[in-house]
């Protein structure tokens, strides 16, 4: 089976959801979806989205399931908001525009909060989507066998023809990036945009990525992105690698100003916390830093950087690498 | 009792299974569709015990079992079904909610064509498929198809009528089709959504028969029906032996110990008729409920079961059917 | 070894036995299904999601971009199905301009991405609306276009006749900022005589630091430039926030080995994505500045090549005066603005070519050797000795008061930090310091930028060396015969708002004149006096307009002392028309509302105030179905000039003469006439610009920069890309990032100011009054009544209020307003997450809710700014808790470089107001 997988650069996600509203208008504004963000950034340290999904479950114990839990709609997702634009702009009337039905959480609702005390402070953007998982619990609950992953390209589908909308995949998923949609009765997630890779296209999110923060290649693809960031430079890790999953999404690990000292002076630690940074990128996420460090200053001497380089991204379709002979991909039309 | 002008259409092994408790008797005449006509009073009115679903993983609790009552009224060619159950939280589907599951119920629907053996009552079995039509509070109702767990699939078959109402204590619901999707065996299958109840988590009757006054009656069929029905062994020998074989190791039985390797048996009476049981013992590589992990793949690439064929004699096959027929009998799961 | 693997071949049931209580839980499936399942052969049914994508791409495709007031510009392909926009995606077409530079890639944000929800939303005005009831009741009644013509044309033609040309205002926010749909208000306003301010400075928009040193408010570099530069301050400044489009050079200039210095109170995003941040105060900045200013001249970070040739820092001032010496000040009837240096080479004082009134129009010194320091006498014009110094001994002795270890006390920025900064910025090859918007918010604003700017003259960072940025700008040139085919009354912004609005009486209310003296160095009559004297110089005021035509402008929103500012100018209007594409919190109080077209529904073209060099073109997807019945901009004021021609026919008033401004006839000058009766003609210049196409395409036949692209190439790549004349004080070259100023610094000529070089001496009577000369600290002014500063930068969610109320984004935010407060401040006053609260001063208050966020610093309330009004309760936004003071340096006038024009106006000063906040158990509804 080959794997299509994507890294994350965190230090170029600048928090803009704009591959939040791009999978959104590719897919998720329709038909029950509305709530689902099969994409969405949230802000670390926080109770995120799904609200407090890193405590609902989910995942591999050995090769047992987790039990999970099902978020709920309007306090854990956040229900889908309609305003009352007509009475409030065109009826007389003293009342604000607001959301017909109050919102008690959303997709980014703790947008650039964090934790830590001023002036130390952190905090850094945390897109989400399906792993595409290489042992995936999902899969691995669906007693239907509604859920597969593609011989392909290792994109892990809920077939719906299939799904009952019984939902122990959304248990079963330690991220909570599967949502059962209540109008069709059946579940659904990000589908890493298969229809557009057919089409030579990349997914919505990381094409659209404004902070040119996605790469997007073949896990097998010795001369891709992905490969290159995972396997040989060791930048790009896994989120919660202990739910046991085996994500396909990589994530390059956030740099952050130094901390001040007592004495307000900047010091040489880093204020995002190395432990927390541990917890959620494992123990790879201090060599991970360390290669990034030591690399920009190689470039800022003046040297030259290939893993830099690959970061940096010259060319916005040097990074994408979608078709399988392995020549020059992602610049096609959606 | 049957009423006597219909008790000429049944043959007598018919009536040696209604004796038993596994069959009763549709009403004459034109199917109704609401809940409350009341030709629906003048129909039999059938008992079926629905049993938490334990054998097959994911299933229920050892919750308590809960009666349905079942009445048919048909016409020949198309059939209603009126099912009421109790449950006094009425749970829809059209909430828009995502942590939260609907009641539902299901009528299955054999096939016993052929040799006239029962199909596995989880959803049927590959060559012994059924029919399901299945409402959902909410959502309404459908025409599926299945063999085995896991199976079931949405089919051309046109999703019958449905009228529902809950009356704060229950569900009464009334399904309508075709008789020619509505052979005579079926099961009962109810969810409760307030305790997240889908898929096999639920309740589960037995097969029961429901004779349809003017149909065809097959006597051949009758009698492997009646076959099926009957067991004839010692439930304290067939204990013994359980644990003998070493079957204990592997399937959950009251007393026994927490396993899972083969579906757990602590209702095994409660669901299957004897029938099935000894079709198990006898080769069980004949079905295996697949996606389980019940099944190995063997030399010629065909799904063999991990459960090893027994030296038992037919005796000592009966004993054990004899006691796994009582398992739940009593309405619950014993310790 | 999993557990099937396990089972093989063993004696399964004895072994099971033993292992039997942890296989209870096991999984239902186990991994072999995935193999079995993957190779499965009944995927007919992903059919549906491929079929979802080709829904989405629709039956027809155009080009657009959003040309609200985001300099971003940024290219998007348009999707449509029946007629009806199903999605956009960036054209991500851009080429790269070098190997070695990021290319830009996908331009775009998360407010472009969803304009086509926008577009169809319950706030989408879709029918001309007549009010009914009294103003802002909301009681509208729908109308014809010809009725809504007939009408405001009557009323306009009736304010022309009776109360003269200026009492009409035709203004433009900055709504729209695209040449294309810019074009027809404009047009018609200027063939009307109309008044206009000037949005820059209405929004507070200015840099009038960078105006006193250079004589151009908005200069810098294309932002492809921060990839290039190894030191980069971002000063007041948020953009990962703010410039989307282009942060990635900021993440990549990082990857690159720059270090990037975020110089904000907040630990903003852009601070999280620097190598430092620096957590100054609110409001002192100034100080920062100065103590930057003080390292780099103790340690002799100075260029000096540079700073003799390229700056005023050599230049001589009187010690008695403090004023520059002139060539007055030598020669009877010398001249006041030639200006003097010491040359060393020949031990005396020489004037100094390239100065505004110096017959040399070069920088260049040939053999001159100015002296830097130094104390000189010179005689003057009577025989009397005078005594004179340089500039830069001033700026030293200025900057010497302000070591970093005792700023530190005022700004809480470790000196160590301030040092570090002075190193990086003398020590970079190429240096960039980035001036936010939000600087100009302060009084102080003005002195913090004019040092920074001066920060960057000592170290010679200019032209490819990089230098200040306040938003860099294109000078397309070629439009005026479109925009304005006469001449217009062009107004202040700053100044007509505050004088049409009243906010006379906010600042007296909340600023104590003692106070205001104390931080400020001047008072409210202080201020009351120069507003008067500006007045009386006629150039800049035009006086509160009696009809209003409001395009594309939240001047309800925008405007301090908010309800005051709505009740005092409706109070004069006797007519208000809005066009707008939505109902904003100004349209709603209007006596006609016009419903216009928006950014995907005709054509338009913008290659002006960009960031990049690509100038893009909106073409309508093919058989787009029109909203409703909106019309584009140019649509309706073709309408308004049909209708206007023939109510003044009617009238019998068919011409105006127009005796403010003078046109040549022969040997004559002639009053300018305003042609009533014409005007149809000339607006569709004699039926030669009949819509918005033909605008499109008359712009890129006469805009020089736009060479040798046809609409053609714009409508099928949906840009085009500039030439080298859309450079303003540098070619644009075609393989490089753009920076200012290579033809000051290479080819020598001089910069627009009153020395002619880079200023850093203003000696005008306030200057000398105020003490700053030369730059200097001050504020902040926000008085101590209330315990809070309280400050609003912009929003990742809007373009001020655009998109402020669009629903996919409220659902990325909280759904209503909240303002963002340390834990502790919120702690102290027993203030919880997402509690209602309600934010107050004696200006007014407003309601909404909260948020912690331990990045905002104690004792600030921070809030995303431009929330509508009419998302708060009883629609009081956050402007009613914000007073409006002006900075009096802002309102010098008629001085050298310092006199009224695009390059030289004032700013509605934003964050100089305190608030004190307390729960509120009303709630926000």
């Amino acid at each position: 089976m080959r794997q299509l997988a994507m890294v994350i650069d965190l230090n170029k996600c600048i928090g803009c959801q704009t591959c939040t509203l791009a999978c959104k208008s590719q897919w998720t504004d329709r038909g029950g979806r509305e709530f689902m963000y099969w994409n969405h950034v949230e802000t670390e340290p926080g109770k995120g989205y799904p609200r407090d999904w890193k405590n609902a479950g989910g995942g591999w114990e050995g090769e047992q399931l987790r039990p999970g839990r099902l978020p709920r709609l309007h306090e854990d997702y956040g229900y889908p908001a309609e305003f009352n634009y007509e009475e409030a702009l065109f009826e007389p009337t003293e009342k604000p525009l607001r959301p017909i039905q109050e919102m008690q959480w959303g997709p980014n609702w703790e947008e650039d909060q964090g934790a830590g005390e001023f002036p130390n402070s952190y905090f850094f953007y945390l897109p989400r989507l399906c792993n595409h998982c290489t042992k995936p619990a999902c899969l691995a609950a669906c007693p239907r066998q509604a859920i597969y992953k593609r011989e392909e390209d290792g994109i892990v589908l809920i077939d719906q023809d299939r799904c009952r909308g019984y939902r122990y995949c959304v248990a079963a998923c330690p991220y909570k990036k599967i949502y059962f949609n209540p109008t069709t009765g059946m579940s659904e997630k990000c589908i890493f945009c298969y229809p557009r890779v057919e089409r030579g296209t990349p997914p919505a999110c990381a094409y659209q990525c404004v902070g040119r923060a996605r790469h997007v290649s073949y896990l097998d693809d010795r001369e891709g992105p992905v490969h290159r960031l995972v396997n040989e430079w060791k930048v790009a890790l896994p989120l919660l690698p202990q739910h046991g999953t085996q994500p396909n999404v990589y994530y390059v690990p956030p740099l952050s100003p130094p901390a001040f000292d007592a004495d307000g002076r900047p010091g040489d630690k880093p204020r995002l916390p190395e432990n927390y940074l541990e917890e959620l990128f494992g123990p790879g996420v201090h060599d991970a830093l360390a290669t990034l460090e030591a690399e920009i200053e190689r470039k800022g001497r003046g040297e030259a950087s290939e893993v830099l380089d690959i970061l940096i991204a010259y060319r916005h379709g040097d990074m994408f690498r979608l078709d399988r002979g392995g020549q020059q991909g992602g610049q096609g039309d959606a | 009792m049957l009423p006597a002008a219909f008790a000429q259409d049944l043959p007598p092994d018919a009536q040696a299974l209604q004796d038993a408790g596994r069959l009763s008797v549709a009403g004459p005449g034109a199917p109704p569709l609401a809940v409350d006509d009341p030709r629906w009073d003048a129909a039999a009115a059938a008992r079926l015990s629905l049993h938490p679903q334990i054998a097959i993983t994911p299933g229920s609790e050892p919750v308590p079992a809960r009666t349905a009552e079942l009445r048919a009224i048909s016409d020949g060619q198309s059939i209603a079904l009126r099912v009421q159950w109790q449950d006094p939280s009425p749970d829809h589907s059209d909430g828009g909610r995502t942590d939260h599951f609907a009641d539902a119920v299901s009528v299955q629907f054999a096939h016993p064509e052929g040799d006239g053996v029962l199909p596995y009552i989880g959803m049927g079995e590959p060559g012994r498929p059924v029919t399901v039509w299945y409402w959902q509070a909410g959502r309404g109702a459908e025409h599926l198809m299945a063999h085995g767990f896991g199976s079931l699939e949405k089919t051309a078959g046109t999703a019958p009528e449905h009228d529902a109402r809950h009356d704060g204590e229950g569900w009464t619901v009334v399904l309508r089709g075709p008789l020619a999707d509505a052979p005579l065996p079926v099961a009962l299958a109810v969810w409760d959504g307030a305790a997240n109840q889908r898929n096999g988590d639920k309740r589960l009757s037995a097969w029961h028969l429901v004779h349809v006054p003017g149909a065809p009656v097959e006597r051949e069929r009758y009698g492997a029906l009646l076959a099926q029905q009957k067991v004839d062994g010692d439930p304290d020998q067939g204990r013994r032996l359980f644990t003998a074989h070493g079957c204990i190791g592997c399937h959950r039985v009251p007393g026994g110990a927490d396993v899972a390797v083969g579906p757990d048996l602590r209702l095994a009476g409660a669901h299957h008729w004897p029938g099935y049981l000894r079709r198990m013992i006898e080769d069980p590589s004949a079905f295996i409920v697949p996606g389980k992990g019940y099944g190995i793949p063997g030399a010629d690439g065909t799904l063999q079961s991990l459960m090893p064929r027994q030296a038992l004699d037919a005796e000592e096959i009966e004993h054990i059917i004899a006691w796994l027929a009582g398992l739940g009998e009593k309405g619950g799961v014993g310790k | 070894m999993d557990r099937r693997e396990f089972l093989k071949g063993t004696g399964y049931c004895g072994l099971a036995l033993m292992f039997g209580g942890p296989l209870t839980a096991l999984a239902v499936n186990n991994p072999a299904q995935a193999a079995a399942a993957a190779a499965r052969g009944d995927r007919a049914w992903e059919a549906l999601y491929r079929e979802e994508l080709l829904g989405t791409l629709g039956d027809a495709q155009g080009f657009a971009f959003h040309c609200s007031n985001c300099q971003g510009n940024c290219a998007w392909k348009v999707y449509a199905r029946d007629g009806v926009v199903t999605r956009e995606e960036q054209v991500a077409g851009y080429p790269q301009i070098h190997p070695r530079i990021p290319d830009a890639n996908p331009r775009g944000c998360n407010k472009g991405i969803i304009h086509s929800k926008e577009m169809y939303q319950g706030d989408r005005l879709l029918y001309p609306l007549k009010r009914g009831g009294e103003r802002g009741k909301g009681q509208w009644q729908r109308i014809t276009w010809e009725q809504a013509f007939e009408e405001i044309a009557e009323k306009v033609v009736e304010t022309l006749d009776e109360k003269g040309l200026e009492a009409l205002m035709v203004y433009t926010g900055t709504g729209i900022l695209s040449q294309g749909r810019r074009a027809g208000p404009l047009r018609l306003g200027a063939l009307l005589g109309a008044q206009r301010m000037y949005p820059a400075s209405a929004v507070g928009d200015m840099f009038t630091g960078a105006s006193l040193a250079y004589g151009v408010t908005n200069i810098g570099h294309s932002l492809d430039a921060w990839f290039e530069a190894k030191t980069i301050f971002l000063w007041a400044m948020n953009p990962i926030v703010t410039r989307i489009p282009d942060a990635h050079y900021l993440t990549e200039a990082r990857y690159n080995g720059a270090r990037i210095y975020t110089i904000t109170p907040d630990y903003n995003p852009s601070a999280r994505s620097a190598t430092d941040w620096v957590p100054v105060r609110p409001g002192t900045d100034a100080y920062l500045a100065m103590s930057l200013l003080h390292v780099l001249l103790r340690d002799n970070h100075i260029d000096e090549a540079f700073v003799r040739e390229q700056t005023d820092l050599p230049f001589l001032v009187r010690t008695d005066t403090g004023e520059l010496l002139r060539h007055r000040d030598l020669r009877p009837r010398g001249r006041d603005n030639v200006f003097y240096a010491w040359d060393e080479a020949a031990d005396r004082a020489v004037p100094m070519p390239g100065t505004a009134g110096h017959h040399r129009e070069t920088l260049r010194l040939g053999d001159i050797r100015p002296a830097l320091g130094g104390t000189f006498e010179v005689q003057g014009r009577d025989g009397e000795t005078i005594e004179v110094t340089t500039v830069l001994e001033r700026v030293r002795a200025e900057a010497a008061r302000y070591p970093p270890e005792e700023t530190r006390e005022i700004t809480g920025v470790h000196p160590e930090l301030v040092e570090r900064m002075a190193a990086d910025l003398a020590g970079a090859e190429r240096a960039i310091i980035n001036i936010g918007f939000a600087m100009h918010k302060y009084v102080s604003g003005t002195m913090t930028c004019w040092a920074a700017a001066l920060a960057c003259a000592l170290t010679g960072h200019a032209g490819d060396r990089g230098g200040l940025d306040t938003e860099n700008n294109w000078s397309l040139g070629g439009l005026g015969d479109l925009s304005n085919p006469k001449p217009a009354r062009f107004g202040s912004g700053f100044f007509t708002e505050w004088l049409n609005g009243d906010m006379e009486k906010s600042m007296r209310r909340h600023y104590p004149d003692e106070h205001l003296r104390k931080t400020a160095g001047y008072d409210s009559d202080d201020v009351r006096r120069h507003v008067e004297e500006k007045k009386a110089l006629g150039t800049s005021y035009f006086g509160r307009p009696s009809a209003l035509l409001l395009f594309a402008d939240n001047m309800f929103r925008r405007n301090k002392d908010e309800s005051h500012y709505r009740e005092t100018m409706l109070s004069g209007l006797d007519i208000f028309v809005n066009i707008n594409h939505r109902m904003d919190s100004t349209a709603l109080w209007a006596d006609y509302v016009l419903p216009a077209k928006s950014h995907y529904e005709s054509w338009d073209i913008r290659g002006e105030l960009g960031y990049h060099r690509y100038c893009n073109i909106t073409v309508p997807p093919k058989g787009l179905a029109p909203v409703g019945e909106t019309r584009s901009e140019w649509e309706i004021c073709l309408g308004l000039a049909r209708a206007i021609a023939r109510a003044a026919k009617q009238r019998g008033i068919e011409q105006i003469a127009d005796p403010d401004f003078l046109e040549q006839e022969g040997d004559m000058a002639a009053p300018v006439i305003r042609d009533l009766a014409r005007l149809e003609e000339d607006f569709t210049l004699g039926g030669t610009l009949p819509d918005d196409e033909a605008v499109v395409r008359w712009i890129m036949e006469n805009v020089p920069a736009i060479a040798p692209w046809t609409p053609e190439d714009g409508a099928k790549h949906g840009f085009v890309i500039l030439n080298e004349q859309a450079g303003y004080t540098s070619p644009l070259a075609a393989n490089r990032p753009y920076y200012s100023f290579e033809r000051n610094v290479y080819l020598r000529e001089p910069y627009s100011t009153e020395s002619g070089r880079q200023q850093f001496f203003v000696d005008h009577p306030t200057f000398r009054k105020l003490g700053c000369t030369v730059p200097t600290a001050m504020g902040p002014l926000r008085p101590p009544s209330f315990p809070l500063a309280f400050y609003t930068p912009h929003t990742r969610h809007g373009i001020h209020s655009q998109w402020r109320g669009n629903q996919e984004l409220l659902r990325l935010q909280r759904g209503e307003p909240y303002i963002w407060l340390n834990p502790n401040t919120a702690a102290e006053r027993g203030i919880g997450e997402d509690d209602p609260v309600r934010v107050f001063n004696d200006v007014g208050e407003f309601h909404c809710k909260v948020k912690l966020v331990p990045g905002v610093p104690p004792g600030a309330v921070v809030m995303d700014h431009a929330w509508e009004p009419y998302q708060f309760r009883k629609r009081l936004g956050l402007n009613n808790a914000v007073a409006g003071v002006l900075s009096l340096v802002e309102l010098v006038d008629d001085w050298g470089h310092l006199t009224f024009s695009p390059n030289w106006d004032g700013n509605m000063i934003a964050f100089e107001t305190s608030v004190e906040v307390e729960r509120s158990d009303g709630g926000v509804q």
